[in-house]
């Protein structure tokens, strides 16, 4: 699954780590989430959602 | 990065893995347990700085020790541990009724059979945590 939390980390001037504090996980749980090793919860994704100001089905691309 | 230390787990696995055999079989019983006390001491020993060093990390950064991926990687790990036990104790169980029957070789003792079956599932348990902590791919 492809996300876009890099791209919006850019736009809102965020880090890894900053963004990892805000939803509470560690620093390389985004980076996996970034580069698609990972699927995260939903509680996770509605999280970073929030934090990024967007909503669960922008920030991650589905692909088949 | 990602290969060089899929490569070294590999060899580290082998290495582990050959020795445990050289000693299991070849050492006798009183060095074999010498052995075996020193490995898990020291094994205990580094486990214990790592965690103390990642717990200091922890607090430094203000980041969290646990989440639900480090949660997953554990209950992965802890689950292929559980399963390699079970294949040893079914091989060491099937080893000794052929062993006996068939070929006229030694029973493995109950000593060295119980050591085996904490020691291996632990070390895999330890290992197979680490590598699914730092490959993230636990679906």
């Amino acid at each position: 699954m492809k996300t876009r939390i890099k791209e919006l980390r850019a736009k809102f001037s965020l880090t890894q780590e900053e963004l990892a504090k805000k939803v509470g996980v560690r620093r390389e749980t985004i980076v996996f989430i970034e580069k698609g090793d990972y699927n995260c919860s939903i509680l996770l994704a509605h999280a970073l959602a929030k934090e990024l100001k967007t909503t669960i089905d922008k920030l991650f691309i589905w692909e088949e | 990065m990602g290969k060089r230390l899929n490569l070294f787990i590999r060899v580290f696995l082998a290495a582990l893995l050959i020795a445990g055999f050289s000693l299991f079989f070849s050492l006798p019983g009183s060095s074999f347990w010498l052995v075996a006390t020193v490995a898990i001491a020291v094994a205990v020993g580094l486990i214990a700085i790592v965690a103390a060093s990642e717990k200091v990390t922890s607090i430094k950064t203000g980041l969290p020790l646990e989440d639900e991926l480090s949660k997953k990687a554990t209950w992965k790990a802890g689950y292929y541990a559980f399963l390699v036990g079970l294949w040893l104790a079914i091989v060491i169980m099937v080893a000794n009724m052929f062993a006996i029957e068939f070929f006229r070789l030694p029973e493995i003792e109950f000593r060295y059979a119980f050591e085996a079956l904490i020691v291996v599932p632990a070390i895999t348990f330890i290992v197979l945590a680490l590598w699914f902590k730092k490959n993230g791919k636990i679906d």
